[in-house]
C-alpha cells in the first residue's frame, strides 16, 4: 500500500482533531454538570427532562397554592374557634336569662354582656385578611360583610366559594360565604316558630309539640286566639276560621300535622302567632335576645314574652353554633386534605427529581475516568503525528 | 561511435524528463487533485544489421498520470455526501442549539406565565399578581417571537446560502466548460494531465454543492446534468443557474434553470450535496419547527382569549382579547391569470397538519393537498363567506374570480408568532370572575338553594342583566314576573345564555334573583380556567398540551439532528477512506520520489558516462589516425 504525504498527513490532522472534539465535549459536560449539553445529545432524555421540570415547577407552584390556602383555613378556623368561645359564653347568660330570679336589673346586666359579645362576633365577622380582603364575604372581599342597618342585620356578600387549585386535580374551598356562617339559621324549630302576643294578659306559654319537621305544612301562618280561657279559635292567614276547641294543658292543639302545647294560664282575648320561621342571623338573634333582655317586664317576673325571648335566643344560639362547629370540622377536613395533598406532591416531586438527576447529572466518575483516557489518547497522537511526519528519505540525501 | 553517442543522448533527454517528471510531482505534493505523473519509457526501434537487431537507445513513450476513474467516481459520491451531511448538521445543530439555551427556552417562559396565572387565581383582587400577569405576557410573547426570529434567521441564513451556492456552481460550471474546450483543443496523442486533474478536482467540488451525473464523451468533454437530467455543462456550453423571486413568496429567493425553453423552477428536484442539504433543513426541520411554535402560540392564544372572554374583568365587563397571533398565510401564485384571493383562518387548531397546503382551482372546482405527505384532501363547503371550504380544521373563504389552474399556498401557523403579541396594558383586563351569580333571597321561606350558574353562550346580549325568578308556588315560577314555567327539581333552569340549578323545594313566593357578578374581587372561577389551559389538549388532536408539544418539538429536533451528526460523522470516515484510496492511486509519496530521484540521478550520471566513453573513444581513434 502507498501511503501518500498529503493522505497521512490529513487523516493525521482529522484523528487530532476528532480527540479534540470529543476532549472539548467532556470538558463542557463536566463544566455544566450535565450529560445532555442539547436535545440531540439525547433527544428522548432532553424531552422527558422538559416534561419532568414542568412537572416539577407545577408541583412547586401547587405547594406555594397549598400552604397560601393552609394560612387560610387556619385564620378563619382561629377566628370561628374564637367565635364559638363567644357564643358559648352567650349560651350561657341566656340560661342565666332564663332563670325565674332575675330581675330587671340583672337582665339589664346580661344585655350588655350580649352587646359585647354581639360586636365581638361582628367583629370576628369582618375580620380581613393580611392583604385587606375581607375573610367572610364570599367572593366580595371588597366590602364589608355584615353590616348594622335601621331593620337589623344585612350580609353584603355573596355565594361564592373560591377554591385554590392545590394538586393537578384537587382543588380545595379556602373561602366561602359569610353567612352560611353567621346566617342563614331559621327562628323558631326551623320551620316555625310559635310566640305569645306582646299584649297577652294570661300566662300562657307556647311550645311547638310535633318533634321533627312536617311534611304537609305549606308556610301558612295561624293565630290561635282564647275567645274564653277554656276555649280556643285557630285562625288561618286571611281570618278564616280553621278550627275551634276547647282548650286543655295537657292536650295538643292541633293545625293540620302541627301540634302545640300551651302551659300557663292562657286569659280570655290572649292569642298566639304561629307563622314560618322567617331568616335571621346569629346578631340578630342576639340583638333580640338583649333587647327582650333589656325591655324586661312590668313587675320584673319572667312573662311569657320574656320566656319566650329567652327560648328563642337560646335556640338560636344552639343552631348558630351547631353551624359553625359544622363549618370547623369542614374547615379541618380541608387542613387535613392540604396537608395530605402536600405530602403526596413532596414524594412525587422527590421521585421525579430523581428522575430527573438520572437522565441530566453527569457521571462524574465515568466522565473524569474517560477524560484521563481521551487526554493520553491525545497525547500519544500528536507525538505520533510529529514522529512520523519526521520521517523522511530526503533528510538522508 | 555515433550510435552509442545517438544512444547515450537519447538517455539522457529521457533522464532529464523524468527527473523533471519527478520534480513536478515534488512540487505538486500539496496540490489539491494533482495525481502523481510517470514517464513511460521505451527503447527505441532497433536497426536491423547483418548480426541482428542493434539497439537504438530510449524514448518516451508517454508521460502518464496515476488516475483510477473508479476511485475518482467513489470519492466524489462520498464527498457529495459527506459535504451535505456536514451542511446539515451545522444548520441542524444551530436549532438544536438555540433549543438548548436555557435563556431562549420556551418551555421556562410558559411555566413562569401559567405560574403567575395560578398566583393569579388564588388571589385574583391582588394588584401585584395582575400586573405580574401583563409582564410574564410579555415576556412569552417576547420569547416566542425572539426563538422564532432566530429561527426565521437561520433560515435567511440558509437562502443567503442557497444563493452563494449557485454563483458557486455556475462559476465551477464555467471554469469546467473552459478546461472541455482546452482539453479537446489539445488533445492530440497524449493526455493533458493536469488539464485533466484539474477538470477532476473541479467536478469533485462540485458535486460537493449539488449532486451531478457526470457523462464523459468521445472528443474528451465531460457533460454534467443536475436535478432531472437538466443540462449544466455540455462541452463547451453552460446553462445556469440563477436566483429568482419565489413563485409563492416574494420575500423568498427560488432557484430557476435557465435552459433553452426559458426559466424553469428546480429547487424541488435539486438534490445533494451542500444546496440539497439547505433545501432539507429548510423543508425538514427548519419549517416543521416554525409550524410547530407558531401552533403553539396560535393555541395558546385562542384558549387564552376565549377563556378570558368567559369572565368578568376587574372592571366587571366581560374579558376582551389577551394575546394576538398572526393569521394564517395565503398566497396567491405569481402565475395566477385570476385576479381572486382567498381567506383562510384556522377553526380547529388541533386538526391542522404540520404541512403547507396547496389550494388549487380546477376547472371551477377546488382541490386541496397537503404536501408533506402529497396526499389531497377532502374539501366540504363552496367557498363562499357563508359556506367556507373546509378540510383539516382549516376554512377558506375565495373571493373574486379565479382563473383555471390558479393556485395559492397556505401556511397556517408557519408565520403565526411574527403577530403574536401581548394585547393587555394592565392586569385589570384578565377576566378572573364568572360573569353572573345567583341568590336566594333572605326572605325565602323554603331553604332551596339556587348555583351560581353556568354560562352556556357568552354572546348572549341579555346575560348580565338582572334577573328575579319568582315562585308562585311550589312547582311554577315566573321570571321578572312574567310567564309561568314548570319547576322540575334538579333541572337546570336556563336564562339568557346561562343554566342554573335551584335545588331543595322551593316555597310558594320565594325569590331566586341572578345578577351580573359585580365587584367579585375573589371570584376565581375563570381564573382557575385560565390556569388550567397549561394542561389542556390543544394541539394533536386533543392529546397534547402544549408544554408537551414544546417537549416532544425538542426530541424532534435533536433526533433529526442527532440523526444529521451521526450521518456526517460516517459520511466524512467514508469520504476520507475513498479520498485516501483514491491517494493510494494518485497522491505523491516524497519517499518515493526520493527513490526516484535517485535512480534518474544516477542513470542520468550512467548516460553521461557513457556519452563521456563515446567521445574517448573517438578521441582514441582520431589520435590512432593523426599518426
Amino acid at each position: 500500500m502507498r501511503v501518500t504525504d498529503k493522505a497521512a498527513f490529513d487523516q493525521g490532522v482529522a484523528g487530532l482533531q476528532r480527540l479534540q472534539a470529543s476532549l472539548n465535549e467532556l470538558q463542557q459536560q463536566l463544566a455544566t454538570g450535565r450529560q445532555i449539553l442539547r436535545p440531540s445529545d439525547d433527544p428522548l432524555g432532553a424531552s422527558r427532562t422538559l416534561e419532568i421540570q414542568d412537572s416539577i415547577s407545577r408541583l412547586d407552584q401547587f405547594e406555594r397554592n397549598n400552604e397560601l390556602a393552609t394560612n387560610r383555613l387556619r385564620l378563619k378556623e382561629s377566628s370561628l374557634a374564637t367565635t364559638t368561645e363567644y357564643l358559648q359564653r352567650a349560651r350561657e347568660l341566656a340560661l342565666q336569662a332564663a332563670n325565674a330570679t332575675q330581675t330587671n336589673e340583672t337582665r339589664g346586666f346580661i344585655a350588655a354582656e350580649l352587646r359585647g359579645l354581639l360586636d365581638g362576633i361582628l367583629a370576628v365577622a369582618n375580620t380581613r385578611d393580611d392583604g385587606g380582603q375581607y375573610l367572610f364575604g364570599g367572593f366580595q372581599t371588597g366590602q364589608t360583610p355584615f353590616t348594622r342597618t335601621a331593620s337589623g342585620f344585612q350580609y353584603n356578600g355573596d355565594q361564592g366559594r373560591r377554591e385554590v387549585q392545590i394538586g393537578q386535580s384537587r382543588r380545595i374551598v379556602d373561602a366561602e360565604p359569610g353567612d352560611r356562617i353567621f346566617g342563614r339559621l331559621r327562628e323558631g324549630n326551623g320551620q316555625i316558630t310559635a310566640a305569645p302576643a306582646a299584649a297577652n294578659t294570661g300566662t300562657g306559654v307556647i311550645t311547638i309539640n310535633n318533634g321533627s319537621r312536617v311534611a304537609s305544612y305549606d308556610y301558612e301562618a295561624y293565630t290561635i286566639e282564647f275567645v274564653a280561657p277554656d276555649t280556643f279559635e285557630v285562625r288561618d292567614d286571611g281570618g278564616a276560621l280553621v278550627s275551634t276547641g276547647p282548650f286543655s294543658p295537657d292536650d295538643n292543639i292541633e293545625i293540620g300535622d302541627l301540634a302545640f302545647k300551651i302551659a300557663g294560664v292562657p286569659a280570655a282575648g290572649d292569642v298566639f302567632d304561629v307563622t314560618p320561621s322567617a331568616q335571621t342571623d346569629v346578631f340578630t338573634v342576639l340583638d333580640n335576645l338583649a333587647s327582650a333582655l333589656e325591655a324586661g317586664s312590668p313587675n320584673g317576673e319572667t312573662t311569657p314574652q320574656l320566656q319566650t325571648a329567652t327560648d328563642a335566643g337560646l335556640a338560636g344560639l344552639d343552631q348558630a353554633l351547631n353551624t359553625i362547629l359544622g363549618v370547623r370540622s369542614e374547615l379541618g377536613v380541608r387542613l387535613s386534605v392540604a396537608e395530605t395533598e402536600l405530602d403526596r406532591s413532596a414524594s412525587t416531586k422527590l421521585l421525579l427529581q430523581e428522575q430527573l438527576a438520572n437522565l441530566q447529572d453527569l457521571d462524574y466518575t465515568a466522565a473524569i475516568s474517560a477524560l484521563t483516557q481521551q487526554t493520553t489518547a491525545l497525547e500519544a497522537a500528536q507525538q505520533s503525528f510529529v514522529r512520523i511526519q519526521g520521517l523522511s528519505l530526503f533528510d538522508l540525501l | 561511435m555515433t550510435s552509442i553517442l545517438g544512444i547515450g543522448t537519447s538517455a539522457l533527454a529521457a533522464f532529464r524528463r523524468s527527473l523533471s517528471t519527478v520534480g513536478q510531482n515534488i512540487a505538486n505534493v500539496n496540490t489539491e487533485g494533482y495525481s502523481r505523473q510517470t514517464v513511460n519509457l521505451v527503447s527505441r526501434e532497433p536497426q536491423f544489421t547483418g548480426v541482428g537487431f542493434v539497439g537504438n537507445g530510449v524514448e518516451i513513450a508517454s508521460i502518464e498520470r496515476s488516475y483510477n476513474s473508479f476511485l475518482d467516481a467513489q470519492a466524489r459520491t462520498a464527498g457529495s455526501s459527506a459535504s451535505r451531511f456536514e451542511a446539515l448538521s451545522n444548520f441542524a445543530a444551530r436549532v438544536d442549539n438555540l433549543l438548548a439555551d436555557p435563556s431562549s427556552s420556551l418551555s421556562t417562559a410558559l411555566n413562569s406565565f401559567f405560574g403567575q396565572l395560578q398566583d393569579f387565581s388564588t388571589n385574583p383582587s391582588s394588584s401585584a399578581a395582575r400586573s405580574g400577569l401583563v409582564a410574564e405576557s410579555e415576556n412569552l410573547t417576547q420569547r416566542f417571537q425572539s426563538v422564532d426570529q432566530a429561527l426565521a434567521g437561520f433560515g435567511n441564513e440558509a437562502r443567503a446560502a442557497i444563493v452563494e451556492t449557485v454563483g458557486e456552481i455556475n462559476q465551477i460550471a464555467g471554469q469546467i466548460a473552459e478546461l472541455n474546450t482546452k482539453i479537446t483543443q489539445s488533445a492530440q496523442t497524449q493526455p493533458p494531465n493536469d488539464l485533466l486533474d484539474q477538470r477532476d478536482r473541479l467536478i469533485r467540488d462540485l458535486s460537493a454543492l449539488v449532486d451531478v451525473t457526470v457523462v464523459n464523451d468521445a472528443s474528451g468533454s465531460t457533460n454534467l446534468f443536475i436535478g432531472n437530467g437538466q443540462t449544466l455543462v455540455i462541452g463547451a456550453e453552460t446553462y445556469e443557474l440563477a436566483a429568482a423571486q419565489s413563485e409563492f413568496d416574494p420575500t423568498r429567493n427560488e432557484i430557476v434553470y435557465r435552459g433553452l425553453s426559458g426559466d424553469t423552477p428546480i429547487s424541488d428536484v435539486l438534490r445533494g450535496g451542500r444546496i440539497g442539504a439547505l433545501f432539507e433543513f429548510e423543508s425538514e426541520i427548519l419549517n416543521p419547527t416554525r409550524r410547530a411554535i407558531g401552533a403553539a402560540a396560535v393555541a395558546l392564544t385562542q384558549a387564552l382569549n376565549a377563556q378570558n372572554a368567559q369572565g368578568l374583568n376587574a372592571d366587571d365587563a366581560l374579558g376582551g382579547d389577551l394575546l394576538s397571533i398572526g393569521p394564517p398565510l395565503a398566497v396567491a401564485s405569481s402565475l395566477n391569470t385570476g385576479s381572486g384571493s382567498i381567506n383562510v383562518s384556522i377553526d380547529d387548531l388541533s386538526s391542522v397538519a404540520n404541512s403547507e397546503y396547496r389550494l388549487i382551482n380546477d376547472a371551477g372546482s377546488f382541490r386541496l393537498f397537503r404536501l408533506d405527505t402529497g396526499a389531497e384532501l377532502a374539501l366540504s363547503g363552496t367557498g363562499t363567506a357563508g359556506d367556507p371550504l373546509t378540510a383539516d380544521g382549516l376554512s377558506i373563504v375565495v373571493s373574486g374570480t379565479l382563473d383555471n389552474g390558479d393556485q395559492f399556498s397556505i401556511e397556517p401557523t408557519l408565520n403565526a408568532v411574527a403577530g403574536f403579541r401581548n394585547l393587555t396594558t394592565t392586569g385589570r383586563e384578565f377576566a378572573a370572575a364568572a360573569p353572573v351569580r345567583a341568590t336566594a333571597s333572605v326572605n325565602n321561606l323554603s331553604d332551596a338553594t339556587i348555583d351560581n350558574g353556568t354560562v352556556v353562550d357568552i354572546d348572549n346580549p341579555a346575560l348580565l342583566n338582572t334577573v328575579n325568578i319568582t315562585f308562585t308556588d311550589p312547582t311554577t315560577y315566573s321570571v321578572n314576573g312574567a310567564g309561568s314555567f314548570t319547576f322540575t327539581p334538579g333541572t337546570a333552569i336556563t336564562i339568557n345564555g346561562a343554566e342554573y340549578v335551584i335545588s331543595g323545594e322551593p316555597a310558594t313566593g320565594d325569590v331566586f334573583t341572578i345578577e351580573a357578578n359585580t365587584n367579585a374581587q375573589q371570584d376565581n372561577r375563570n381564573a382557575l380556567a385560565l390556569a388550567d389551559i397549561e394542561t389542556r389538549g390543544l394541539l394533536d388532536n386533543g392529546e397534547t398540551n402544549i408544554g408537551q408539544s414544546y417537549a416532544s418539538l425538542v426530541a424532534e429536533v435533536g433526533s433529526v439532528t442527532r440523526q444529521a451528526n451521526a450521518s456526517a460523522e460516517a459520511q466524512s470516515i467514508l469520504f476520507a477512506s475513498a479520498t485516501t484510496r483514491l491517494q493510494e492511486a494518485s497522491g505523491v509519496d516524497l519517499d518515493q520520489e526520493a527513490a526516484d530521484l535517485i535512480r534518474f540521478q544516477q542513470s542520468f550520471q550512467a548516460a553521461a558516462q557513457v556519452i563521456s566513453v563515446a567521445s574517448t573513444l573517438f578521441d582514441t581513434l582520431l589520435a590512432a589516425t593523426r599518426r
